[in-house]
């Protein structure tokens, strides 16, 4: 059942990874040309607005008892969180607008504005 | 020996063998250098077991991995992230397999590549917002990376596997 000539890699699954790469590249490469800097941060909790801050000025956003939500000097970044990875405390601070910082077992979404354009992008 | 037993036997040992890579992933690598990321080695039997056994098999040794898995580790939250990437990828790997064009390498890193759009699939489901699926550039060239490594390993055990002669 399991044939030699399956587990070489052959010329195909290079062919594959190039793909696979080249996907990516443009993928990764693509918003940065949308990209402006951001206005506002949106919290979603289970996918519903709780908050909506401006980036322009310092603030401390106290998310339903699961983590705060701190913004300093343009950029937004989480502290405190109680999920048990704490992937969104280790996510770097987001600026740019259409950024954003996932916390997936609290299901909290937290992203940057801009001026209205990436509402239209996300629905 | 009869047929069917040997293969409940096979399985039940290759699940045992997934979930003991999984706990040693989770003391190797948790929150090692991304949290979230991480090596995938108990996705090792899960490709031994498409490759022995067919891709039914695979799928249901996925879903009770992944089941598990997070009710031994304590995050049964992450089920329907985990269930999805895990089914994702194994039809995806029994299609590209089925094609005869890939081979352990091609097929591996299509499983990974899958295994991450839909864990990122459920993740914007979840969270109702198409966000998630910005870290899919990022997060499928490590985990394609992280597929090319188990390669080896998952050479050396089939090659083996074929030579003894275990699998028909």
């Amino acid at each position: 059942m399991i044939n030699e000539k399956d587990l070489k890699i052959c010329k195909n699954d290079v062919l594959l990874v190039a793909a696979i790469i080249a996907l990516c590249v443009v993928a990764a490469v693509l918003p940065f040309f949308f990209s402006s800097e951001g206005e506002s941060v949106l919290i979603y909790v289970n996918g519903e607005l709780y908050a909506e801050k401006s980036l322009g000025e310092n603030s401390e956003t106290d998310v339903d008892g699961l983590m705060r939500v701190v913004i300093k000097n343009g950029e937004a970044f989480v502290v405190d969180s109680v999920c048990p990875n704490g992937s969104c405390e280790h996510s770097a601070p987001v600026s740019d607008s259409g950024e954003s910082i996932i916390c997936l077992p609290n299901k909290i979404l937290i992203k940057i504005a801009g001026e209205g354009e990436m509402d239209a992008v996300s629905g | 020996m009869n047929k069917n037993i040997k293969k409940i036997t096979v399985l039940s040992l290759l699940l045992a063998l997934s979930l003991v890579l999984s706990y040693v992933e989770n003391l190797l690598f948790s929150g090692f250098f991304m949290p979230g990321v991480k090596l995938g080695l108990s996705n090792i039997a899960v490709v031994c077991v498409l490759y022995c056994f067919g891709s039914l098999p695979a799928l249901f040794i996925g879903i009770a991995k992944s089941f598990i898995s997070l009710m031994l580790f304590g995050r049964l939250s992450g089920l329907i992230y985990s269930a999805v990437g895990i089914i994702l990828a194994v039809i995806t790997m029994s299609l590209i397999k089925k094609t005869g064009r890939f081979s352990l390498f091609g097929v591996g890193i299509s499983g990974a590549v899958a295994h991450i759009f839909g864990q990122l699939a459920a993740s914007c489901v979840m969270l109702s917002s198409i966000h998630p699926l910005r870290l899919f550039p990022v997060l499928c060239i490590l985990s394609a990376a992280s597929a090319a490594l188990l390669y080896y390993p998952e050479h050396i055990i089939l090659s083996f596997l074929r030579k003894s002669g275990f699998v028909e």
